[in-house]
This record gives C-alpha cells, sequence and structure tokens, in this order.
C-alpha cells in the first residue's frame, strides 16, 4: 500500500507518457524530452523554493513576485546600467535574499502568519519592480547570460535545467538526509516538541523563508535571460503553478512530506500532460482541467490513504 | 422494578478474523453509576465505540438504550466559541425567518448549566473557563442531548473525563454526578483510576482481553483487588524499591520564580527522586517547566555539577546542553510529534550523535539504537518506523521517556507522566524513573498522585501561594499526610 | 488561500487587459469594420501575393493621415467637465494617454478633465461612474473596460444627460454598449496586417497558427482578421488557431511554441495577438535553438519586446505598433465631437507601422514615437478644432 503511494505519480506519468506516444506520432521524440526538459526550469526552481518555506509550514506567497523581481532587476543592472552578468546576477539573488530575511523579520520575530506576511510584502515587492522597470519590459540582458540560458549544454538541454536538478539533488540530501531535514519536519510537524528539544525553531524558519526568496529570484533570472527580457507583470503567474506541484510533490516518493524527487516528478508529470494534449491539438481549456484535475485528485486520494496532515494554513 | 437504563446482550466485535470483544452482557439501571475498568487492549474502546454507533456489533448481539450522552476525555469543545454555541451548535432554536432566538437560547441552557451547578453566563468563551468548568460543560451538553433525543432516561458515558482535571476538579465532578444520579439519571464512568472508580461508582466492570470477567460491587473491593481482575494476575507492587541516594547534591536550585511560582529553593543529591504537589495556581506544575528553559522563569538560579546558570537565561537548548530534560503533561502537543515515527521521535534532542561527520543522519545506527530502546523500554508494538500515534498512551510516553534517556541527563524533570496511561504502563514508567535515579540522575516530579509521590519520592515539597511550605519526607510520606498538607489552607 | 488567488487573478488578468489597450480593442465580428477594408477574394495565389505585397509595403512606411475632415465647433465647450476612468493608470501607456488627453482638452478646448485611477478594480470603476454623475460631468469616458460590465452605469449616466464614450474596448465605430461612441485602434486592420504579412513573407504557401487570448475582448476581431485575411488572399495558406489566455501565458505559450514546432515543422508561422503574449515562447525558441526555423509576428510593437526583431535566436520577425499620441489627439478629437453634439466620427484610422526585419534600424532610442515617422496629426486636428 504504501510502496502503491509513493510511486502512484509516476505510474500515472508513464501512464501519461504511453497514452500520448500511443495517440500522437510527434509526442515520442527526443525532441519532445528535450521540449519538457528545458521548458520548466522556472517553475522548478520556483517550486523548490516554495517547498523549502511549506516544510515548516510557512506559505510564501511572494514567490510569483519575486521570480519577477528577480529577472527585472538582473535585466535592469545588466540591460540598462550595463553591469557585468556575473555581478548582476549575483546583486540580484542577494536583493531577493534580503527580501526573504524581511519575510522571516515580520512572520518569524514578530510572529505574523507567514501567509499573511508575503501576501502583503509580495504586493509591495510587485510594486518595486513596477518602478525600477518604469513598469516596462526592460531588455537588453547581455548576450552572454542569454546564451548561457538558451544554449545546449548536455544532450541538447541548456544548462539552467542542470543546475534545477542540481538544486533538486541538495534540497533531496538536506531534507532526507541530514539533521537540518529532520528538524524542519519536526518544526512543521510540531513546533513546541521542537522548540523543547532545543531545536533553532526561529532561525529555520527564518532560513527557510530566505532560502525561499533566494530560489525564487534564481527562477527569474532563469526567466529573463531565456526570454531575453524581463517583464514586470509576468510574475505573479508563477504563483499557482509552483504551489501546485509543490502540494502535487508532497503526495508522492515521500507521501505526506514536502519532498524534492516529489516536486520534480510534479512539476514534468503536469508539464508532459499538457504538452501531449497540445500535440493532440487540445491547447486552452483541457489544459487547465488537466492540471486542476491531477492535483485535486492526487490531493485527495493521498488524504484518503490517512495522510490528513496536509498543511493547514496559518 | 424499574427498567434498565442500558442493556448490552451477548455483544461480540470481530475485525480481520480477530475477536476484539466477546459475548459482553451488561446492564445499568436507573440511578446507578458503573464504573468500567481494563488495560489498554481489553476492548474497552471498542465495547464505547459500539454504544456511541461508530462500531456496529457483530450479528447476534442485542444493544438496547434510553438517553445517551457522551462526554470523552478530550471533552470535543471548541475553545473559541461560548458555552452557548457549544452547547446548542446543532440545534439552535429558531423563529421567524430562521433567526436564531438568543434570550430562549440563553434561557435553556442556563437550565443545563444549573443542573451541573456551574454558574458562568452562557456567553462566556469555553476557552477562558477553567479546565473543570470546561468538563462541567461538556456534562451540560450531554445532558442537553439527552434531552433533544431521549425518552425520558438519561445515561450518561464518561470516557477519562477526569485526566485533565485538578484534584479539587474531580471533587465537584463527582458532586455533580452524584447529585444528578440522585435525580435518576446514570453514568458509565471509564477510567484508569482505580481510587476514582472505587470513590465514585456502585458497581464496576472489567474488562479483560474482550471478555467481561468480573462485574463486582465498588464497596466490597479494594483498589489491588480491582488491578489484580484486570491484569488476571496478582501483582507485584506497583512502585519499585528506591534506594535512598548518598553523596553531594548535584542541583541546587535557588530562588526560582516565573508564572505562578514566586520563590523556590531546594537541593538535590544524585539519584534522588524529588516530587512536588499542590493546589493548581500554587506553582507545583512550574518547577519543571522553569528548571528546563521551557517557559522563561523571571529569577533565580540553577546550579548543575560545576556549572551555574541564571534561571532567566535558560532556554530550552541551553537546558538541554546542561544536562536537563523535560517530559510534559500535554504529550501530544508537547511531547512527541504524533505523526511522525517512533525513531524519529526518540533521536530527534540527540540527533547529531546519529550523524557522519556531523552532517549526514546515519538511519542504520538510529533503526538499531531505536529498536534498543523499544526493547528497553518495553515499547510494544515493537514497530520503530510506525508513527507514534499508532501506540496507546503508555507505549508514547514509554517512546518519549526513551527519546530523552537518550541523552543521559542529569536531571529528568517530570509533569503528570502518568496521565492518561494504563496500570502495566504506569509500572514500566516508575520502574524506569527509579533506574534512571539508580544510575546517578536526579528526578523531579510534578503530579496530582499522592499514591505516587508517597511511594516513588524520597521528599516532597507542598507548595502554596508560590512557595514552598512544607516538605515531606521518610515515614511521614503518605498519600493521606499529602493530602492533608497539600489540602490544608 | 485559493479564494485569494482568484480575485489577484482576476485583478491581473484586468489589468493585462488595460495593458493590452495599449493597442487593442474589442467584440465580436468585425461586421462593419471589415467591410470597409476587405476586398474580394483573389483567384490565384500570385494576385494574393501582389496584393498582400502592396498593403504591407504601404504600413511599412509611415502612416498617413487618413482623416477626419470635418470641422467641430468648440468655442462653447470651455468649462465643460469629463470624468475619466482609466482601468489602471499603473500600466505606463494608459497613465501616458490621461496625461495627454487632459493636457490637449484644456489646451484646446478649454475642457476640464478629472481622471480616475480603477486600479485594475471594477468596484473603483463603478464608483467613477457614481462620482461623475454626482460631480454632474458633461461626459464620461472609459478606458478599456468592458462596457458590459457597466450597463447600469451607462444607463444611469445617459439618463441624467451625461455622454458616454469607450475608449480601447470595441471594434472602431461599433457601440452596442449603450454609449454614444467608442475611440480605438483598429484592431481587425491589425489582424488583416498580420495576414498580409505572413502572405507575403511565404510567397504563398505559409503554414501558421494564430494564438489567440479569449479572456482579452479584442481577442476575436484581431484573430479572425488574420484568419479571414489569410483565407482572402492565399488559396495554398493553411492557418490554424489555438486559444491561450492570459493567466497560462508564461506556463504554456512556451510548450505550444515547441510542440508546434516538433509536431509540424512546416508550420513556421506563430502569430500570437500581442508581442507580450509571444514574449514568453520567444525563449522557448531561443532555448530549441528554433529561430532560424520559425516566424513570430505580432502587434503592439512594446518598447523592450520589439527589439528582438534584431535578434534572429528570438524568432521575432513582425511586430505591428499603434502610434499612442496620435491616439490621444483622436480620443480629444471624439470629445470635443460628442460634447458639441457633432457625429462621433467611427474609425479613426489611428497610425499603425509594420515593423519588420526590413526596417528593424527604426527601432532606436527611447522616444517611440519617433518610430512611427509621422507627426501630421498634431497639426491637422487642431486645425479642425474650430472656435
Amino acid at each position: 500500500m504504501k510502496t502503491v503511494e509513493k510511486y502512484a505519480v509516476l505510474v500515472v506519468w508513464a501512464l501519461t507518457i504511453g497514452f500520448f506516444s500511443w495517440r500522437s506520432d510527434a509526442f515520442g521524440s527526443t525532441s519532445t524530452v528535450k521540449l519538457i526538459l528545458s521548458t520548466q526550469t522556472v517553475i522548478l526552481i520556483a517550486t523548490l523554493g516554495v517547498m523549502v518555506s511549506l516544510a515548516v509550514q510557512e506559505f510564501d506567497l511572494s514567490i510569483g513576485s519575486v521570480v519577477g523581481f528577480g529577472g527585472c532587476m538582473v535585466a535592469v543592472l545588466d540591460g540598462v546600467h550595463g553591469w557585468a552578468p556575473g555581478p548582476a546576477i549575483v546583486v540580484s539573488v542577494l536583493v531577493c535574499a534580503v527580501f526573504g530575511l524581511l519575510n522571516a523579520a515580520l512572520s518569524v520575530l514578530l510572529g505574523i502568519p507567514s501567509i499573511i506576511v508575503t501576501l502583503g510584502t509580495g504586493t509591495l515587492l510587485t510594486g518595486i519592480t513596477l518602478g525600477i522597470t518604469d513598469s516596462k519590459v526592460v531588455t537588453g540582458i547581455s548576450v552572454k547570460t542569454v546564451r548561457f540560458m538558451t544554449d545546449p549544454f548536455l544532450f541538447g538541454i541548456p544548462a539552467p535545467f542542470y543546475l534545477g536538478l542540481l538544486l533538486c539533488l541538495v534540497a533531496w540530501f538536506v531534507l532526507q538526509h541530514t539533521p537540518l531535514g529532520r528538524r524542519m519536519v519536526f518544526i512543521a510537524e510540531n513546533r513546541e516538541v521542537a522548540r523543547l528539544a532545543g531545536l533553532r525553531v526561529t532561525l529555520i524558519r527564518a532560513g527557510a523563508l530566505v532560502a525561499t526568496a533566494t530560489l525564487g529570484g534564481l527562477a527569474g533570472i532563469v526567466l529573463a535571460g531565456t526570454n531575453s527580457a524581463a517583464n514586470p507583470q509576468a510574475g505573479s503567474y508563477y504563483l499557482l503553478p509552483t504551489f501546485a506541484a509543490a502540494f502535487l510533490g508532497s503526495t508522492t516518493i515521500v507521501p505526506g512530506r514536502f519532498n524534492a524527487w516529489g516536486a520534480f516528478v510534479a512539476v514534468y508529470f503536469l508539464t508532459t500532460g499538457i504538452t501531449g494534449l497540445q500535440y493532440l491539438g487540445y491547447a486552452g481549456w483541457p489544459e487547465q482541467v488537466f492540471y486542476g484535475g491531477s492535483l485535486v485528485a492526487a490531493v485527495t486520494l493521498s488524504h484518503i490513504a490517512g495522510h490528513r496532515r496536509m498543511p493547514s494554513v496559518a | 422494578m424499574t427498567t434498565n437504563v442500558l442493556e448490552l446482550t451477548s455483544v461480540s466485535k470481530t475485525f480481520d478474523d480477530i475477536r476484539v470483544l466477546h459475548d459482553v452482557t451488561l446492564a445499568v439501571g436507573p440511578g446507578e453509576i458503573l464504573g468500567l475498568i481494563g488495560e489498554n487492549g481489553s476492548g474497552k474502546s471498542t465495547l464505547i465505540k459500539i454504544l456511541s454507533g461508530y462500531h456496529a456489533a457483530d450479528p447476534g448481539a442485542e444493544v438496547r438504550a434510553g438517553g445517551l450522552a457522551f462526554v470523552h476525555q478530550d471533552l470535543a469543545l471548541v475553545p473559541s466559541m461560548t458555552v452557548l454555541e457549544n452547547l446548542r451548535i446543532a440545534r439552535f432554536a429558531t423563529g421567524f425567518g430562521w433567526r436564531i432566538r438568543w434570550s430562549a437560547e440563553r434561557a435553556g441552557v442556563k437550565r443545563f448549566l444549573d443542573q451541573v451547578g456551574l454558574d458562568v453566563h452562557p456567553d462566556t468563551r469555553v476557552g477562558d473557563l477553567s479546565v473543570t468548568e470546561q468538563a462541567l460543560v461538556a456534562v451540560a451538553r450531554g445532558l442537553a442531548d439527552i434531552e433533544e433525543t431521549g425518552n425520558g432516561q438519561r445515561l450518561l458515558v464518561l470516557d477519562e473525563p477526569t485526566a485533565y482535571l485538578p484534584r479539587d476538579g474531580v471533587e465537584r465532578l463527582f458532586g455533580v454526578l452524584r447529585d444528578l444520579t440522585g435525580q435518576g439519571a446514570s453514568a458509565v464512568f471509564v477510567s484508569h483510576r482505580l481510587d476514582e472508580v472505587r470513590e465514585l461508582c456502585d458497581r464496576v466492570a472489567v474488562l479483560r482481553g474482550g471478555e467481561l470477567v468480573a462485574t463486582v460491587d465498588a464497596a466490597d473491593k479494594t483498589e489491588r483487588d480491582l488491578l489484580e481482575l484486570m491484569l488476571g494476575r496478582p501483582v507485584e507492587d506497583l512502585y519499585p524499591d528506591t534506594a535512598a541516594p548518598e553523596g553531594s547534591p548535584s542541583l541546587t536550585v535557588d530562588g526560582l520564580g516565573g508564572g505562578a511560582l514566586r520563590e523556590l529553593s531546594f537541593t538535590a543529591r544524585p539519584g534522588e527522586i524529588i516530587g512536588f504537589a499542590g493546589l493548581p495556581g500554587s506553582g507545583y506544575d512550574e518547577v519543571p517547566y522553569l528548571l528546563t528553559g521551557a517557559r522563561r522563569a523571571t529569577g533565580g538560579t540553577v546550579r548543575l555539577d560545576d556549572r551555574s546558570v541564571a534561571a532567566a537565561t535558560l532556554r530550552p537548548r541551553a537546558a538541554i546542553d546542561l544536562g536537563m530534560a523535560l517530559l510534559p503533561a500535554d504529550r501530544p502537543r508537547a511531547g512527541g510529534a504524533p505523526a511522525l515515527t517512533v525513531r524519529e521521535n526518540m533521536t530527534l534532542p540527540s540527533l547529531p550523535a546519529f550523524t557522519r561527520f556531523r552532517s549526514v543522519v546515519n538511519r542504520g545506527r538510529e533503526r538499531k539504537v531505536a529498536m534498543e530502546q523499544s526493547e528497553r523500554y518495553a515499547v510494544t508494538p515493537r514497530r520503530p518506523e510506525s508513527a507514534l500515534r499508532f501506540l496507546s498512551g503508555g507505549n508514547q510516553q514509554k517512546v518519549l521517556l526513551a527519546k530523552w534517556m537518550l541523552g543521559e541527563p542529569r536531571v529528568l524533570a517530570l509533569h503528570e507522566p502518568t496521565q492518561g496511561v494504563d496500570v502495566g504502563a504506569k509500572r514500566e514508567i516508575f520502574a524506569h524513573l527509579s533506574a534512571a535515579a539508580a544510575a546517578g540522575a536526579v528526578v523531579l516530579l510534578s503530579t496530582v498522585e499522592h499514591e505516587d509521590l508517597a511511594h516513588l519520592c524520597g521528599r516532597v515539597h507542598v507548595l502554596r501561594g508560590g512557595r514552598c511550605v512544607r516538605v515531606i519526607e521518610g515515614g511521614e510520606l503518605t498519600p493521606a499526610r499529602l493530602a492533608e498538607a497539600v489540602y490544608a489552607s | 488561500m485559493l479564494r485569494r488567488s482568484a480575485h489577484v487573478r482576476a485583478g491581473v488578468a484586468l489589468a493585462v487587459v488595460a495593458l493590452l489597450a495599449a493597442g487593442c480593442t474589442d467584440e465580436e465580428a468585425p461586421a462593419t469594420a471589415t467591410a470597409q477594408t476587405t476586398g474580394p477574394a483573389v483567384t490565384d495565389s500570385a494576385a494574393g501575393i501582389a496584393e498582400a505585397q502592396k498593403i504591407i509595403d504601404q504600413y511599412r512606411n509611415p502612416p498617413a493621415w487618413q482623416g477626419p475632415n470635418d470641422p467641430v465647433q468648440i468655442g462653447s465647450l470651455a468649462g465643460k467637465k469629463v470624468t475619466y476612468i482609466s482601468v489602471s493608470n499603473s500600466i505606463p501607456v494608459l497613465k501616458y494617454w490621461s496625461d495627454k488627453l487632459t493636457g490637449l482638452l484644456q489646451q484646446y478646448g478649454g475642457v476640464q478633465m478629472t481622471v480616475i485611477d480603477a486600479k485594475g478594480s471594477v468596484d473603483e470603476a463603478n464608483k467613477g461612474f457614481e462620482q461623475a454623475i454626482a460631480q454632474k460631468a458633461d461626459a464620461i469616458v472609459f478606458q478599456a473596460l468592458p462596457p458590459a460590465l457597466f450597463q447600469a452605469q451607462i444607463t444611469k449616466a445617459k439618463a441624467a444627460g451625461i455622454k458616454v464614450i469607450s475608449a480601447n474596448t470595441g471594434v472602431p465605430g461599433k457601440v452596442d454598449g449603450g454609449q454614444d461612441a467608442e475611440i480605438g485602434f483598429d484592431y481587425v486592420k491589425v489582424g488583416q496586417l498580420i495576414g498580409d504579412w505572413m502572405v507575403v513573407d511565404s510567397q504563398g504557401k505559409g503554414k501558421g497558427l494564430v494564438v489567440s487570448s479569449d479572456d482579452v475582448p479584442a481577442s476575436q476581431p484581431q484573430a479572425q482578421a488574420t484568419l479571414g485575411e489569410v483565407k482572402r488572399l492565399c488559396p495554398d495558406c493553411d492557418v490554424s488557431m489555438k486559444d491561450v489566455q492570459i493567466p497560462q501565458w508564461q506556463t504554456s505559450v512556451p510548450t505550444l511554441f515547441q510542440t508546434t514546432i516538433n509536431s509540424d515543422p512546416d508550420r513556421k508561422y506563430l502569430l500570437p495577438l500581442y508581442d507580450g503574449q509571444a514574449l514568453p515562447g520567444l525563449g522557448a525558441i531561443r532555448t530549441a535553438g528554433a529561430g532560424s526555423k520559425v516566424t513570430v509576428g505580432a502587434f503592439n510593437a512594446t518598447p523592450g519586446i520589439v527589439e528582438q526583431l534584431k535578434d534572429p535566436a528570438s524568432g521575432l520577425k513582425l511586430d505591428i505598433g499603434g502610434h499612442n499620441e496620435w491616439w490621444a489627439y483622436a480620443a480629444a478629437d471624439q470629445i470635443f465631437r460628442v460634447l458639441s453634439g457633432a457625429a462621433p466620427i467611427a474609425n479613426y484610422q489611428i497610425g499603425l507601422r509594420i515593423f519588420d526585419t526590413s526596417n528593424a534600424e527604426l527601432i532606436q532610442g527611447s522616444d517611440e514615437f519617433a518610430w512611427y515617422g509621422a507627426s501630421d496629426y498634431k497639426t491637422k486636428f487642431p486645425a479642425l478644432w474650430t472656435k
């Protein structure tokens, strides 16, 4: 039973691949694999980001804003002010981390629920994003950056995908194999028990929120680099897909816990479905039916299977 | 002859071919309080669930009950809602346009509150009441439920209602129950506390291994008799022998204060088991939390071995480093994480000891040690990979004790360690406390169980108004003397 | 959480609709407008290419003044009050329009304009209507807000004797929401131009995909115009249509572009409505190294995106722009006409220009109006406004 649950999404993923390969000649090809792996890196990295804070029961609703901000920041520094790509990226990521610190200070130190804090700070950051870009699409990102983000790196897939894979590996290792990961699980499950066991609850919760914002910024930089332009309005559309993937991921591989490979599987399973539907000519509403339906089905089945401890809000 | 309020005839229950209840026949008469006792796994909870309709009995059984209401250990009240709302949540009287008729509701609710002798306004938030008052609200709700559905007969099923009550609360509750039965209501009282069962009940039904092994008059039996009926064998003493410790004090507490505790000073030698007793509000139950940094102390110093710290600076982490361990009373909220495994719960405070290169958790070693600890502390089932919540209360407590003992604490502070724990597990827990003391730890025990304090401790501090008013030790240390000192005004 | 997101999404969607209004509009089949500009279907492919080429050549050049020519008496308008409800003034072009229009009305007609920023909220816009009615404004202009949502307010305003003008909500001249007039870009023409361009670029045998976004009111008129124009001028062409709505632009456009490239490599004309909708797909094209294999064409010539015409790896080869300052003059003219009781103009034919690889060097500097090479509207309009 437990094994079934563990690999259920993987099996459904395999069935999805099988079905679309059968129905569409174009689907079963290496170019499809490349397509699926190379277009979802932004969502993958942002999903890992929200997963880290969900793993300690914090809801970071500012993730979309951070994705948008990170991209615009790097575009402004690089494209408008002419910074070298390296410093522009490093400074952008650092600024996002500082934003994470603000979230942490308000929600962890002052004790305001993170879902409320990040709702506010996210809107604030969106405003700042519009401000620094004058609400316009920013262009002029260095060719070097754009090429790094889009040129094939290995097996015809650009480097950011491998960065996402590496981040998955790190998240998996930390969450599953280090004392820190174990402590995060306890903080999520029972904060008082964690505190009484002498854990640095405050520090770990704050760290998770900083990590989320940092990864969000990184995702934004990949987005801007890939598009060769940063759209200040683009970030908000990443909020729902990332949360959907993180929740779907929590029902598989390590059911009942937010886990890195679960998130990975969820992101690419959802894309596979959407890509397959597009091959069959069902762009538009069927994609959303598939997206929402998969999430609800997985979470419902997980709930029935007894993992009633789906993270609660606030 | 008046008809019985409850009649069970040949009730059995089988789950997956395992018969957990076998041919139970039982009756409760009007005005009677029946005690229902049995170890964990005796079929007690299954029987109650059949009464509540949660389980259906196997075919062939007959269950006949009059008006029936349940009061559970956790009371099932909503703290953020008012007394009125809690009592009437499902059936507000409505007038024209389905508007709730608040004034009529208040009057109706007041009547039930009067029956349980509770003088609180119906608009009071339940969370603002004391635990005793909350228990009485739960009883009042039971009465209201019965009136709604019943046929004039009233039977309250009380499942461990006293688990979280202070002694005076227990007495108040019992007084209310006696008044109610005096007016013709009946009750089934389920409890691990055999002294309370004897005190309250007319007859006692004893379940063992799914069978009803005896139904006896409470007045005829001693606590020990009831215990032996439950266990099905003569009991060795519940309490281990505790050796008188020697040597110089390892723990010196000076002027400790915080919460209800004003000022407490004492010293303890390695191997001593020291009790703290008192009425609610006296501060006796603050001691374990203040010493381990779980709650902030406002003053005092703590000296353990040769290290001295200001109590106000103690935080859980610092206290653990100092050699303190805390077993809190609120098991599901503060003791362990119910959804996580036995292994994970056990190793949490001493996780660094289970790592390679201080960074990778060595799960193999964790499993091995969790299994060893499970064996040493007789945790059943012996499955370190199952979630803590699947274990009975007693076994959970053993896991949590094992968790802290892994760190070999110099001071083990406990608050109500045997609350909601059956007699067998209680005995084992006491044996482990004694063993920990014998190994050189100081054991500090805050509890309302005077019997336990008298038998386990070498010395008991009785607190009142936040200060120690008496130290009882040696031949003087009996449950009666303790109760006297605690209740003396 | 979900309820909140739905709200945010609705708000964002409305705001984006507004953003697109930088050059877009609304409503169903382009009945009248299409009739004016659509010729008969061609009989052979060469004739179609020739006709399309003619149109393309014209629109690659600076847009020419196309009227109106009737003067309007504005001497009596001084002191009149106009309330202007903008869907969201945090979007630069909308802010630009409200500022520019305020200046033009004051400068030429002595008309006072009050700007209300609805901040992407229907409630705020409703409040704007109420406020205008309470203050007895002489006209209400609502920018990039669907008239269908404000039927009650429009009726109430008209009952109070207030003129109501919609902006960028419909096919030019189409006023079926109870308003007195409409002022907007000609989206049907935009759609046709995209079609013409594809016919020419593919020499009469292209396969294309129009990506609509039906949560934007102007989506179908523009998309259908492209389809219709290609059908009219190119018997051998093949254009299909798929719908990707605003919330899915970021996630679905990239995969849609790539699945199209993979499953039907000949279908190389990818034609979203707007360049903002195309942007996420340009990244996917770059990632797939398909910049030379596909041709992306869209509308808006948004600064920051239109520059990608110069980057072959992006795949963007066509971006049609609409002249925003021209729009402001046209709006002022329409307001003057409505206030003075003159007949409103159905279609101002506000300047459109094709930017593609042939004239990408025009995209230079931050003054986007300079790219169009047309400024006679600045004198032609005031000449019509007589005392």
